[in-house]
């Protein structure tokens, strides 16, 4: 297949990393075991964009090797040779306690147990799941058949939902204390949160603090109203755009009128909720409201206000359902090899722009549309260069064209 | 003694502060928080105790104990925090209410 681009002004010899065509086939086999993390995912992802038939028996063994994907592990593969793995949740219960992951109460295939918070948290990492494998190809958060796995009834009136990242890789999710909050499995936004900071930590590792904290916050509440909407089957108009809309008690006062409470609005960033005992939702939903702060590690779930009303704002204009064209846009850009830990809000407006262009155009409707959604929230992006934009294009037709 | 018990970050990110003073208790309950404190060594740890950087979403805690003419105040991840820590935490937060209730 010729790699020349007739719109592009220059030959492109590479597909996402410069090993591809290069390598031989005995060779690629011997780099799959790289100590080398980059050099791993480089020969992975060459091997994704092939059809032969050893290209897939690889990547099925890829797939079944959570040790490619755990390299501080040191963990051979655990199941050499065996089946693909889909799917595959556990749920533990803490049962009030601070120890993870608890006592385990529900695995892959059985039946609900009767436990709203163990039965909302497995129907959610199905859910989340089912939106990546379906819309984007991605299969689980490591695109490696990862097992998701939860923890509930964390703590005592545990007012919050974490993801520990790390070894454990795991979600956990508090009762809430039911003054204020409710459990926090009952937002299923809230899960697909939690789940994305997952598929962040293996891809670009966004840096959890300033700028790039603010980012990794964003996509995750992109995805997490993007798992709602796609189990809601709701357009962009139709959806509602709150991250952790019931959540709150009845006891908390949304910010604004014929809204229900939440912690944020991508729509309406700073109405989320405003309440005499909680305060006001502190987002901002332009950048001349920036918030300089050392609290929060440095306003990551704060400043995220702005990115979140830029993608708000793109989704509806695009029309349709939010995850079919910028719902795409973001989780190519975010999957790109390009991003780094330490991207800002200008840099990454500028990737997702080149994403745009890559796909539809450089003049296109789209790529105009996502361009002022930027501009609206402050952050004004400038063309890209050609050599980006080829990288991102054969990107760009891979996820068009998915599966082996 | 009074103990300031100050959360802040998680997904939320909603800080909340609750304060419990001894003198205010019964003799039973403000003993048992003693004991707690004790045992947690509250009045041992250094003043900042950081986990390392792993995962999203996770709380953040400011505890004050004030004795008299003495204050110490530890500034903590989640994450650094021992279980015995986090439910004299809890056993705080529960007496803040149930005084203020």
């Amino acid at each position: 297949m010729s790699n020349f681009d007739p719109n592009r002004d220059h030959y492109c010899t590479c597909n996402r990393n410069p090993i591809h065509c290069i390598v031989p086939p005995w060779i690629e086999e011997r780099l799959i075991y790289s100590r080398r993390e980059r050099v791993r995912t480089a020969i992975r992802e060459n091997l994704r964009s092939t059809q032969s038939f050893r290209a897939r028996r690889i990547v099925t063994t890829l797939r079944n090797s959570r040790f490619l994907h755990h390299p501080s592990s040191g963990r051979l593969p655990e199941a050499f040779g065996a089946a693909a793995v889909g799917l595959e949740r556990t749920i533990y219960n803490a049962a009030q306690g601070y120890r993870l992951p608890g006592s385990r109460v529900r695995r892959e295939g059985e039946g609900p147990t009767g436990d709203a918070a163990v039965d909302e948290a497995y129907d959610a990492l199905g859910a989340t799941y089912k939106l990546y494998l379906d819309r984007f190809n991605r299969n689980s958060l490591d695109d490696s058949g990862l097992p998701l796995d939860a923890t509930v009834h964390y703590g005592q009136d545990y007012n919050n939902a974490f993801w520990t990242g790390g070894s454990q890789d795991l979600m956990v999710f508090g009762d809430g204390d039911s003054e204020l909050f409710n459990r926090f499995t009952i937002a299923l936004d809230v899960i697909g949160h939690e789940l994305t900071h997952g598929v962040t930590e293996f891809e670009s590792g966004l840096d959890y603090s300033g700028q790039s904290g603010a980012l990794n916050e964003h996509l995750s509440d992109v995805f997490g109203s993007l798992v709602k909407q796609y189990q809601l089957n709701q357009s962009a108009a139709e959806a509602d755009w709150l991250i952790g809309a019931g959540l709150f008690t009845n006891a908390v006062q949304s910010g604004q009128p014929g809204v229900p409470a939440a912690l944020r609005s991508m729509k309406a960033p700073g109405t989320g909720y405003d309440d005499p005992e909680l305060g006001r939702d502190p987002q901002p939903a332009h950048m001349d409201d920036y918030v300089t702060t050392s609290d929060d590690n440095g306003g990551v779930h704060i400043n995220s206000g702005i990115p979140n009303h830029a993608f708000y704002l793109a989704a509806t204009r695009l029309g349709g359902s939010a995850w079919e064209k910028a719902g795409r846009i973001w989780y190519e850009t975010m999957t790109d090899p390009s991003m780094r830990r330490l991207e800002n809000f200008n840099s990454f407006a500028r990737k997702i722009v080149q994403t745009t262009t890559a796909a539809f155009g450089p003049g296109s409707q789209e790529t105009e549309i996502v361009r002022a959604s930027w501009q609206e929230v402050g952050i004004f992006v400038r063309a890209r260069s050609a050599r980006q934009r080829c990288v991102r294009s054969q990107s760009w037709r891979r996820l068009r064209s998915p599966g082996l | 003694m009074r103990i300031i018990v100050k959360t802040s970050g998680g997904l939320a990110n909603i800080s909340r502060t609750s304060t419990v003073d001894t003198t205010t208790l019964a003799p039973e309950e403000a003993a048992d928080l003693e004991a707690q404190v004790a045992a947690a060594g509250l009045r041992d740890l250094p003043g900042l105790l950081r986990a390392p950087i792993s995962g999203a979403d996770r709380l953040t805690y400011e505890v004050t104990l004030e004795d008299q003419e003495r204050r110490h105040i530890v500034k903590a991840d989640e994450g650094a925090l021992s279980e015995r820590l986090l439910e004299l935490i809890h056993h705080v937060r529960t007496l803040a209410r149930t005084k203020q209730g």
